[in-house]
C-alpha cells in the first residue's frame, strides 16, 4: 500500500556558452565539466538502473541553452578533446601515483570514469546525449520537461509578447529535441507572476514548478499545503517545493554536501602538480585552475593546505548512508503527512542538476542508491512523475498562487538588484522593438527573414537570467555583462539595418554563424497572433 | 556586427517593476525637449525652481471602487539618478508612479507615469473559497512550518555564496568558477 510519493525533479541549465571565434575560450569549460560531472554520470546511473530491472522516477528539465549546446558539432568536438586530454592525464597519474594506495585508488577512480563518459558519449550516443536521454523517456523511466527558451526571466519582462516568445520557443525546441510535446514546463528560477499559467496554458502545457511559498501564499489558501498540486485559473497544475527535502541538501551547515569525507570541491592537482606536469592540461594563457581530477576531502573547517587525502571508496560508504538517510526521512514525512491531510502526500524535491556531481560530487552516488532503496528497503512511497500524479489524481484545488521565485529571499531580487537593474531599461526596448517589428512585417522571406529570426535570436540571448544572476552572484561578471551587452548591441544593429533596408549579408552570416542557437525560430513568435502549426493544434488537443 | 547600448533612447518615460511584497522598482529617462517644453509652458525657470518627485499610487482593486487611485506618497528623486527602489508599507496591492515636479506653488508637473504592477502578498492568505474546511487541527503548521515556507530560497545562489564565502576562508581571493 502505497501512503505517498516522491517526486524528484533535477533541472539542467547552463547559459549558451559557445565562442567558434576563439581556439580555448575558459566559459565553455561550464559545460564540459557539466558533461563529465553530471550529465553524462546520470545517464551511466539511468542505464545501469534499467539493465538491472530498476523501475525508477524522475523528473529532468533539459533547458533549451543547454540542449543546443549538447547538439552542436562545434562543442561536442570540443568535448571529446577535451575527455581524450583528461584521459590522458588520468593514465599519467595513475602511473604517478602508483606508490601511494590512497593517491593511486583516486587516480584509478577518475581513469574509470573519464574511460566510462568516453564509452557513453563517443561509443554508444556518437556525441549525441539527447538521444540518450531520449531514450530512456520513451522507455517511461524519466519525464523531461520543456524550459524557457533561454532561461529569461519572465515576470520581469514587459510585454506579454515577449514571455510568450520564451515560453513558445522553448516549447518548439522541446518537440525538435525530444520529438513529442512537453507535459510540463520549469519556469526560469522557479519564477512566478499570476497570469503566466494562461501562457502555459496556451503552449499546451500541463504542469509547472513554484517555490514553497508561491502555493502557500496563493489565494484562496492550499487545502493541501505544498503536498499536493493545485489548478491555476488557467487549469495548469502548479506543484511546489517541498522545503524540508531542499533543506538537507542545501543547508550549508547540515546539507549533505558538506560531509567530511566526500570530496574538497577546491583542491586540485591543477594547482597542485608541478606545473611543468599540468600545463599541457591547462588553457592556452598557461593559469593554474581546476581541471577535474582533485585527491582531497572536505575534511574540516581549515584551510586548504590541511585537507586529508580522498578516500573514494569511504565517501560512497557515506553517499549510500545520506540516501538511507533522505529515505528513512520521507518515510516519517510522508506517514505524518498522509495522516494529516487524508490523501497520500507527495513530496516535490526539487534541486539544480549541477548539484549532482559537479559540486557534490558524490551526489550521483547518493541519486543511485536512493533509487534502489527506494524500491527494494521500503514500502511507505513511491517515486512518481508529476504527468502520471495527474493521471491518478485529477481532482485538486483551484488557486492563485502567488508570485514568487526560488532565488534568495523567495522574490525578484536575485535578478533585481543595484548589481544588475541597469540591465532592464535596455532590454524592455529590445522586446518593445522586436515585437514591433514582428508586427510590422508579418511575411518576409529571404534575407530579411533571417535578419528578423536573427534578431529574434539576439533578443533571447540577452534575457538569459543566468546574467543578471551572475552579475548578484559577484562571479564572472564581467563576462555576464560582455554577453548582455554584446546580445543587445547585436540586436540594435540588426534593427536599424532592417528598417533601413541595408542588410550586409556577410555581418549577418557572421552573426548566424556566432549565435547560431534554435535554427528552426521564426521571428513571427514575437508576433501577437502567430498561428501554430496544425499538428501542435491537434496535439494540444489530445492532452 | 554591433552596436554600443545607447545611454538614452530618445523619450521620456517611466517603467515600474515588481521586487518582492513591499518594494517596487522604478527606471525612469527624461528627453532634454521635454524640460525645454516645461520651460516654453511654464517659465524659463521652471526645471531650476521646481522639485522633482516620485508619486506613488495605490490602485484599490476591490469592487465597487472600480480601480480608485490613491495618492500613498511622495518621494523626493532627482531625474539624473534615473532610477529608485520603493518601499511601500503595506504588503500587496496593486501600484502606479508618476514622475514628475512639484513647483514653488505647489503644482505638479506630470513628466511620466508608469505601468501598473501588482505586488504579492507576502503571507498566507484570508481567503478560503467555499469548498474549504478548516477543520484539520494544525492547519497553520501544515503552511508553516511542515511546509517549511520560511526557508525560502534554497537554491544556487546559497550554494554559490557558501562556495565562494568557502574559498574565500581558504585562499583570501574570490573564485573563478560559478555557474552551476
Amino acid at each position: 500500500m502505497t501512503t505517498g510519493y516522491l517526486c524528484l525533479v533535477l533541472h539542467a541549465h547552463l547559459p549558451f556558452v559557445r565562442h567558434p571565434e576563439h581556439n580555448d575560450f575558459l566559459e565553455e569549460d561550464w559545460f564540459y565539466e557539466g558533461m563529465t560531472e553530471t550529465y553524462l554520470p546520470l545517464l551511466d546511473v539511468f542505464e545501469r538502473l534499467a539493465s538491472e530491472g530498476i523501475d525508477f522516477r524522475i523528473t529532468i528539465n533539459l533547458s533549451p541553452t543547454l540542449c543546443a549546446m549538447m547538439s552542436d558539432s562545434l562543442l561536442c568536438e570540443r568535448y571529446r578533446k577535451r575527455l581524450a586530454a583528461l584521459r590522458a592525464l588520468s593514465e599519467r597519474e595513475v602511473v604517478r601515483t602508483r606508490d601511494h594506495p590512497l593517491l593511486n585508488a583516486s587516480a584509478q577512480m577518475y581513469r574509470a570514469k573519464f574511460k566510462r563518459c568516453w564509452e557513453l558519449f563517443v561509443d554508444q550516443c556518437h556525441g549525441n546525449i539527447l538521444g540518450a536521454f531520449r531514450k530512456f523517456q520513451d522507455a517511461g523511466k524519466i519525464e523531461i520537461i520543456a524550459c524557457a527558451a533561454t532561461h529569461g526571466f519572465l515576470p520581469l519582462m514587459l510585454q506579454r509578447e515577449a514571455q510568450r516568445a520564451q515560453i513558445e520557443v522553448g516549447v518548439g525546441e522541446y518537440r525538435r529535441h525530444f520529438g513529442r510535446n512537453p507535459k510540463g514546463i520549469w519556469l526560469p528560477e522557479c519564477a512566478y507572476a499570476p497570469g503566466l499559467d494562461g501562457l502555459l496554458s496556451e503552449a499546451g502545457l500541463r504542469y509547472f514548478f513554484l517555490e514553497t511559498h508561491g502555493l502557500i501564499t496563493g489565494s484562496p489558501r492550499p487545502r493541501f499545503g505544498v503536498y499536493a498540486p493545485a489548478y491555476c485559473p488557467s487549469g495548469v497544475a502548479a506543484f511546489s517545493r517541498d522545503m524540508e527535502t531542499a533543506h538537507q541538501v542545501w543547508s550549508a551547515d547540515h546539507g549533505y554536501p558538506g560531509d567530511p569525507q566526500y570530496r574538497e570541491f577546491y583542491r586540485d592537482i591543477g594547482y597542485d602538480l608541478d606545473y611543468s606536469e599540468i600545463k599541457p592540461y591547462l588553457h592556452e594563457d598557461g593559469v593554474r585552475r581546476g581541471v577535474g581530477m582533485k585527491y582531497h576531502r572536505v575534511t574540516g573547517p581549515g584551510p586548504l593546505s590541511d585537507k586529508d587525502l580522498y578516500n573514494p571508496a569511504a565517501a560512497r560508504e557515506v553517499a549510500a548512508r545520506h540516501a538511507g538517510n533522505f529515505m528513512f526521512n520521507r518515510e516519517r514525512q510522508i506517514e505524518h503527512l498522509a495522516g494529516f491531510l487524508g490523501r497520500p502526500p507527495v513530496i516535490v524535491a526539487m534541486y539544480d542538476a549541477e548539484l549532482f556531481g559537479h559540486w557534490w560530487y558524490e551526489g550521483i552516488d547518493f541519486l543511485d542508491f536512493l533509487f534502489r532503496k527506494v524500491q527494494f528497503d521500503q514500502n511507505v512511497f513511491k517515486m512518481i512523475t508529476p504527468s502520471e500524479y495527474l493521471e491518478k489524481y485529477p481532482d485538486n484545488q483551484v488557486l492563485e498562487p502567488s508570485a514568487s521565485s526560488w532565488g534568495d529571499k523567495g522574490y525578484y531580487e536575485v535578478w533585481l538588484n543595484g548589481a544588475n537593474d541597469w540591465i532592464y531599461r535596455h532590454l524592455h526596448v529590445l522586446e518593445e522593438r522586436m515585437v514591433s517589428l514582428a508586427r510590422r512585417t508579418p511575411s518576409e522571406m529571404g534575407l530579411k527573414k533571417r535578419a528578423l529570426d536573427q534578431a529574434a535570436r539576439e533578443v533571447l540571448l540577452a534575457q538569459a537570467s543566468d546574467w543578471a544572476f551572475l552579475m548578484t552572484a559577484g562571479t564572472a561578471t564581467a563576462y555576464a555583462r560582455q554577453r548582455t551587452e554584446e546580445h543587445m548591441g547585436r540586436f540594435l544593429a540588426l534593427d536599424e539595418a532592417i528598417q533601413s533596408n541595408r542588410i550586409d549579408p556577410e555581418d549577418l552570416r557572421d552573426l548566424e554563424s556566432k549565435d547560431n542557437i534554435f535554427p528552426q525560430i521564426d521571428y513571427r513568435v514575437y508576433n501577437g497572433d502567430h498561428p501554430r502549426s496544425p499538428i501542435f493544434k491537434k496535439e494540444v488537443g489530445r492532452i | 556586427m554591433k552596436k554600443t547600448i545607447p545611454g538614452e533612447y530618445g523619450r521620456t518615460h517611466a517603467v515600474l517593476l515588481p521586487r518582492d511584497p513591499t518594494c517596487l522598482f522604478s527606471y525612469w529617462e527624461v528627453q532634454p525637449q521635454t524640460l525645454d517644453l516645461f520651460r516654453k509652458q511654464f517659465g524659463a525657470e521652471v526645471i531650476n525652481s521646481s522639485r522633482p518627485v516620485l508619486r506613488v499610487f495605490e490602485v484599490d482593486q476591490q469592487s465597487g471602487n472600480g480601480g480608485r487611485e490613491r495618492l500613498a506618497s511622495e518621494i523626493a528623486v532627482s531625474l539624473e539618478a534615473r532610477n529608485w527602489y520603493i518601499h511601500v508599507k503595506e504588503p500587496g496591492r496593486h501600484w502606479f508612479v508618476e514622475l514628475g515636479l512639484v513647483t514653488p506653488d505647489g503644482r505638479f508637473l506630470l513628466l511620466a507615469r508608469s505601468n501598473k504592477v501588482n505586488l504579492p502578498l507576502g503571507r498566507v492568505s484570508d481567503v478560503t473559497d467555499l469548498r474549504w474546511m478548516v477543520l484539520k487541527e494544525g492547519y497553520e503548521q501544515l503552511l508553516g512550518e511542515l511546509s517549511g515556507a520560511h526557508r525560502v530560497g534554497r537554491g544556487s545562489l546559497e550554494m554559490a555564496k557558501v562556495l565562494s564565502h568557502r574559498w574565500q576562508m581558504l585562499t583570501g581571493s574570490g573564485f573563478s568558477w560559478k555557474k552551476p
